[in-house]
């Protein structure tokens, strides 16, 4: 796996344990993307304990979005175009200045795929994750919302 | 005023128009995940490692009683959760099928988005197959036994139904942390359903399950009983479940005339 991608994933503290697992998948998604993957998220939420819950790992290619739902325990996975095919964007955030987030930051993002029927997609981060969700929203979808 | 829903696509137009609420991929997205941390969190569950680490055990107890295994070798019961679409379905029956108050909302309120997760009972489910009709009280009582330890709630019913089901059927209720839709969590109190069957009642189960979801998804039409209706595919399923039924405890009087026998 890339060197930034592991670099992310220690940032949002993803363990070596789920690390390994995200590597599996991301082998996975080399072979069917056809164009090279440049970007990983994962969306997570803070529960009552405080601690972190991950939920879908998400990876971004030029032309590609690819997801693995539930992706601890499932092996459910998904691709999907993006160029110029997304619609609706819609933001929610919380204690979040998209600038620099804090612990308190919270983001929530929903948009539409258009692949003849509109494909829903949902991302979600809170405290630090909020900056790198930021940036993929910033580079994969505000540039390739439809005209 | 508008007119009672008959299938699942008239149903969603009516939670639309009636509750403002939507069916999209974006609500199943969220049953998904939903449904995901209450499995993930059951599994690590006191109660439910309890039960693992125990059934050999019950196993060798039932064994020694009977001199016959209460369970099939090898067995490791799973947890199941409920597919959105069989969610869905099950909603549409409680709001409207089975709703003898309609059109007004059901005992204890409409089922919606804000509180489904807590009023189907079933969306995570495990079941118990053992060998022998005894077994099925025999498991269903260390069940019980196991929830009374863990402090946990729980109702139980042994199931014998008109279309030919039998099945001991327990409810636990459990706390979870389930996350929102945007961020952050709510503590919710959510159901599991504990099935115990016997192995032959289990390969009819398979057998008919295509069968039963399929009749669910539409109202039920008046006309011919099954009963009388021999030619219908309830007419034969329903009976055999009710045919294995009996074989099954014609089999228990065997066994226990075997026992008195060598005593």
């Amino acid at each position: 796996m890339r060197k930034e991608f592991v670099e992310y994933l220690n940032s949002i503290g993803v363990t070596k344990i789920l690390q390994e697992r995200i590597a599996t998948i991301y082998e996975h998604f080399e072979q069917i993307c056809p164009d090279e993957i440049t970007d990983i998220f994962v969306t997570d939420y803070i529960k009552q304990d405080e601690s972190r819950e991950y939920e879908y790992l998400c990876f971004f290619s030029e032309k590609y979005f690819m997801d693995a739902k539930q992706f601890v325990a499932e092996d459910d996975f998904s691709i999907n175009p993006i160029k110029k095919r997304l619609y609706a964007l819609n933001i929610k955030k919380k204690d979040y200045d998209f600038k620099k987030a804090t612990e308190k930051s919270r983001l929530f993002l929903h948009w539409y795929v258009d692949i003849g029927v509109g494909v829903e997609i949902t991302l979600k981060a809170s405290k630090e994750n909020c900056d790198y969700l930021r940036d993929i929203t910033l580079k994969y979808v505000v540039p390739n919302l439809e005209e | 005023m508008q007119e009672k829903p008959t299938n699942i696509d008239e149903y969603k137009k009516w939670l639309k128009e009636k509750h403002k609420i939507e069916i999209t991929d974006r609500t199943q997205m969220r049953y998904d995940s939903v449904t995901a941390k209450i499995k993930q969190d059951y599994e690590k569950s006191n109660f439910w490692v309890k039960m693992n680490e125990n059934l050999r055990q019950y196993d060798q107890e039932y064994l020694l009683t009977t001199g016959y295994p209460l369970l099939i070798p090898n067995f490791e019961p799973k947890l199941y959760i409920k597919p959105f679409k069989s969610f869905l379905l099950k909603t549409f029956r409680k709001n409207i099928i089975d709703n003898k108050r309609y059109p007004n909302q059901p005992k204890g309120g409409w089922i919606l988005p804000d509180n489904w997760f807590s009023r189907i009972n079933d969306i995570l489910r495990t079941l118990f197959v053992v060998k022998y009709l005894d077994g099925v009280e025999f498991m269903k009582n260390k069940i019980e036994s196991l929830c009374k330890q863990h402090g946990m709630k729980f109702k139980c019913f042994l199931e014998a139904r008109e279309e030919g089901y039998y099945a001991a059927h327990l409810y636990s209720r459990h706390r979870c942390e389930i996350p929102k839709e945007t961020w952050d969590t709510e503590m919710i109190d959510i159901s599991v359903e504990i099935q115990v069957t016997t192995q032959l009642q289990e390969v009819i189960r398979a057998l008919l399950h295509k069968y039963y979801e399929e009749r669910r998804e539409g109202a039920k039409e008046k006309g011919l009983k099954w009963q009388w209706d021999y030619k219908s595919d309830e007419f034969i399923t329903n009976y055999l479940g009710h045919i294995l039924h009996y074989v099954e405890g014609m089999i228990m009087e065997i066994r226990e005339k075997q026992k008195e026998k060598k005593i």
